[in-house]
């Protein structure tokens, strides 16, 4: 009779303590800054995170049921669009832009390539209207989900309340990609003491410290900053990046530095998706014309011998967070709209 | 003599609560945006900060945000606020959402993005819209922008020569058709023009 009291209680404490975690959804990892976003204003909680990753999956999002946040942000591809350039949208409309991969949003304080966007709530406004993504506004998808009764139970069970809001939509879109977390790469591993770079790591990460650390800087591999990357302008695409949202010239051909994690899932790389590997953007980096550029605007200049480029890719492959990529968490939520249909 | 007296009366007798309401006016009278409406078919504009100060220099705080429609006759008025029997000697208001407001995520009520004023495709709100057809020229103006250089929101103080239990605040669209629309007709995101637009804007309300 002891004994089981015993298991009893131990097994409420095993209980507590998990609600505890998914109460949470959200750690900051170990070596990681203070986050960018404030939670303060948006507390995570199961229920509205379980309802940001329905709707993030859900093509109710777009005019004809066709699009859904993750046509674009697949969960396998670091949440980047596999394989495509440039990303498409309803009626297979092409935008000028590469869908950039999502993790570790909550340390971002600007988002879109042009940094149009300044808060992770306000994001989904921008594709859900545009005309090339998911072609709705904001009040029609609002009162979809207001006539779905499987939505109004899931509001209810987040909010208390079965009345959604354009707020709410947003918040709650917010509140699953801020679990999107990538911080269990082999360089996390390593830098926590779980493991150790080869040599040729050891060495391709003197390299990355020497040459790209200023703009992709640990441990996030972005300082979230904007730079010129000197590819030169697309002439069908004419795209100037922040410059063409701030119409300051100094901010002409500025482009939000991205981060180099994941990079093995999340290409092909740059604002316009014209490098599908690492070697092509190194090769770029180090071109003649390149320097030239580089000296001109009073930036060091990047030399590698072939072997140093194999060496700073075996680095960065590093990044690459398995388990992130494959975290059932974060995937197509089957088991919630089984449980819905049974 | 009689009217003296009545006079007499009304301005010894201290009001306490207070209403406000906005009216936008064509020539003398005051428009109802309806469906069909092509002069002015849409206008729309954010009232945020709204307080009255006293003449003892008290500010009375009425409404954080409010959005006016004027398609929509009960957005027109601000409710009553109790001043305590001191008289008013200023209404003051911004045009528009401050800056911090802008950057800091999503709200709800008047500020929810299903209400149409906020833009999609870069951050901010619309401070002010107005659309419609004039002289046989659709125009479309939407005012905004919260960093410099393209500030747009607007301080506005409104001097209380009379005091009343509802003051109404009127935006002569007269004005706008003179003096805002000719500069350029098509304005949709935040510049210079616009910032310019905003501040003429701003100076044409009156308190009647």
């Amino acid at each position: 009779m002891k004994k089981n009291v015993v298991a009893f209680i131990a097994i409420i404490f095993i209980l507590l303590s998990f609600r505890q975690v998914s109460m949470e959804g959200f750690e900051i990892p170990n070596l990681f800054p203070t986050p960018t976003y404030d939670f303060k204003n948006n507390p995570l909680d199961s229920n509205k995170i379980e309802l940001g990753r329905l709707l993030f999956y859900d093509a109710i999002l777009s005019k004809d049921n066709s699009i859904s946040c993750s046509t674009c942000h697949s969960p396998f591809s670091a949440f980047a669009h596999n394989d495509h350039n440039l990303s498409h949208g309803i009626n297979d409309e092409i935008g000028i832009r590469n869908a950039p991969a999502l993790f570790n949003l909550a340390w971002q304080p600007t988002f879109m390539w042009d940094g149009a966007i300044n808060h992770l709530d306000m994001q989904a406004l921008a594709p859900i209207s545009s005309a090339t993504e998911m072609g709705e506004n904001i009040s029609n998808v609002v009162e979809k989900l207001q006539n779905d009764p499987f939505y109004r139970k899931k509001f209810y069970k987040a909010y208390g309340d079965s009345v959604d809001t354009g707020e709410k939509v947003l918040k709650v879109l917010s509140q699953f990609q801020l679990t999107l977390v990538s911080a269990n790469s082999k360089y996390d591993k390593v830098k926590r003491g779980d493991g150790e770079f080869t040599d040729q790591e050891v060495k391709g990460y003197k390299l990355f410290q020497n040459n790209c650390n200023s703009c992709h800087q640990e441990p996030l591999f972005s300082a979230y900053k904007f730079a010129e990357n000197f590819i030169g302008i697309d002439s069908i695409l004419n795209d100037y990046g922040k410059g063409g949202v701030s119409k300051l010239k100094g901010d002409s051909l500025m482009f939000k530095i991205p981060s180099l994690r994941n990079l093995e899932y999340s290409f092909p790389y740059m604002h316009d998706g014209r490098y599908f590997n690492l070697n092509t953007i190194l090769n770029h980096y180090i071109s003649k014309e390149t320097k030239l550029k580089f000296k001109k605007e009073g930036l060091k200049k990047i030399n590698l011998s072939e072997n140093e480029k194999v060496d700073l890719i075996a680095f960065l492959l590093t990044l690459n967070d398995k388990e992130f990529v494959f975290n059932t968490k974060h995937r197509f939520p089957r088991e919630l709209l089984m449980k819905w249909k049974e | 003599m009689r009217l003296a007296l009545i006079l007499f009366f009304l301005s010894s007798f201290h009001l306490t609560a207070q209403r406000i309401s906005f009216s936008a006016e064509i020539g003398d009278s005051a428009i109802h945006i309806l469906e069909d409406s092509k002069l002015v078919s849409k206008l729309i504009l954010y009232v945020s900060d709204l307080q009255l100060e006293t003449t003892d220099g008290t500010k009375l705080k009425m409404a954080s945000y409010h959005l006016i429609d004027f398609s929509d006759l009960n957005s027109l008025i601000i409710e009553a606020i109790d001043t305590n029997k001191r008289d008013i000697k200023s209404i003051q208001f911004k045009l528009g959402i401050d800056s911090t407001t802008n950057v800091s995520g999503a709200f709800g009520g008047a500020l929810d993005p299903t209400k149409g004023m906020y833009w999609s495709w870069q951050s901010g709100y619309i401070n002010f819209k107005i659309e419609g057809r004039v002289q046989n020229e659709n125009y479309i103006i939407h005012l905004g922008g919260y960093s410099s250089p393209f500030k747009s929101v607007q301080q506005i103080v409104l001097p209380v020569v009379h005091q009343s239990d509802e003051f109404k605040i009127v935006l002569p669209l007269n004005e706008l058709f003179e003096k805002v629309i000719p500069q350029d007709n098509t304005v949709m995101s935040p510049s210079l023009v616009a910032v310019d637009m905003s501040k003429s804007i701003a100076s044409f309300f009156y308190l009647k």
